[in-house]
């Protein structure tokens, strides 16, 4: 277990720079900087060919976003203009930060290249990933280098394969959905116009709305003496 | 001796503001899934304003359940 555990933190060091390399070289015409060019292939989780990409060239952006299988893989290789030795990488998705780490290039290699498997991805990137690309999410997948010599960043829009009821944030949706309904007839239900009538109780209503309970809303009154 | 008829609506804002948020969360995440928007925070944001916003008026413009309280 404690093997498995120690294989497993390796898998996600390695993983997380390959991601990066992987989304610099792909943004694309989304919005790659510094020349940093690149070449994608993603494999479902069988080991057929789902989509490829190319920067500069063709795929990940909006319209076009690279396909993803969430049990599959993706083959990569990604250079750079100039080596970057040390520096710091960061990879974001719809802008929230799941990913980061620091540079350690001591072979100081332009061009690298490798598979990721998305499963080997750690959690806070693994999941959203999965659970988004089910169906036809597009997802803006952000990533920045800083480094000695070299700076990249890039957007690329990935989607993936799959049927979104095989999502739990379908299930999830649809039950944030039926809560809703449920509240809206409470809400038409509850909107009631009371006609009071008695001794004194003029002065009771129309009182002072703490905002928190029903709002009383004075109509009219009549007085009978 | 002194009798009044006072009538009163009591509307809900807040009923209207949580499903006006539950509205604008479920439509955002099965919209994302399905990819009719993009997903980014600017369509999220747009959806839950746009849910609350709408929850709250709500509130305030469903026909109104006649109710008689005997004094």
């Amino acid at each position: 277990m404690r093997y498995l555990r120690a294989r497993r933190g390796a898998v996600v060091t390695m993983v997380a720079p390959v991601l990066i390399l992987f989304v610099v070289g792909t943004a694309d015409a989304a919005d790659v900087t510094n020349s940093c060019t690149g070449t994608a292939t993603s494999y479902d989780g069988k080991g057929s060919v789902v989509d490829n990409a190319r920067a500069p060239g063709a795929g990940g952006t909006q319209s076009n976003p690279f396909m993803l299988d969430g049990t599959g893989s993706v083959a990569w290789r990604a250079s750079t203009p100039v080596v970057i030795t040390t520096g710091e990488w960061s990879v974001g998705i719809a802008g929230a930060t799941v990913l980061s780490g620091r540079i350690d290039n001591k072979d100081a290699r332009k061009t690298t290249s490798g598979v990721t498997a998305i499963g080997d991805l750690p959690v806070a990137a693994r999941t959203p990933i999965q659970w988004l690309l089910l169906g036809g999410g597009k997802l803006p997948v952000t990533a920045e280098v800083t480094g000695s010599g070299q700076s990249c960043s890039g957007t690329v829009w990935i989607t993936g394969i799959g049927s979104p009821t095989g999502s739990p944030l379908f299930w999830m949706g649809a039950g944030v959905l039926l809560i809703a309904m449920i509240l809206l007839i409470w809400l038409i239900g509850g909107t009631t116009e009371i006609l009071t009538s008695g001794v004194g109780v003029a002065g009771a209503a129309g009182g002072p709305d703490d905002g928190v309970g029903p709002h009383a809303e004075r109509i009219s009154g009549t007085g009978v003496t | 001796m002194t009798t009044a008829t006072v009538t009163t609506v009591h509307r809900h804002p807040i009923v209207g503001f949580s499903f006006g948020l539950l509205l604008g969360l479920g439509l955002a995440i099965l919209l994302f899934l399905y990819g009719v928007v993009p997903i980014t925070a600017m369509w999220l944001g747009a959806l839950l304003a746009g849910g609350i916003l709408l929850g709250i008026a709500l509130a305030y413009l469903v026909p109104v359940r006649h109710s008689h309280s005997p004094a």
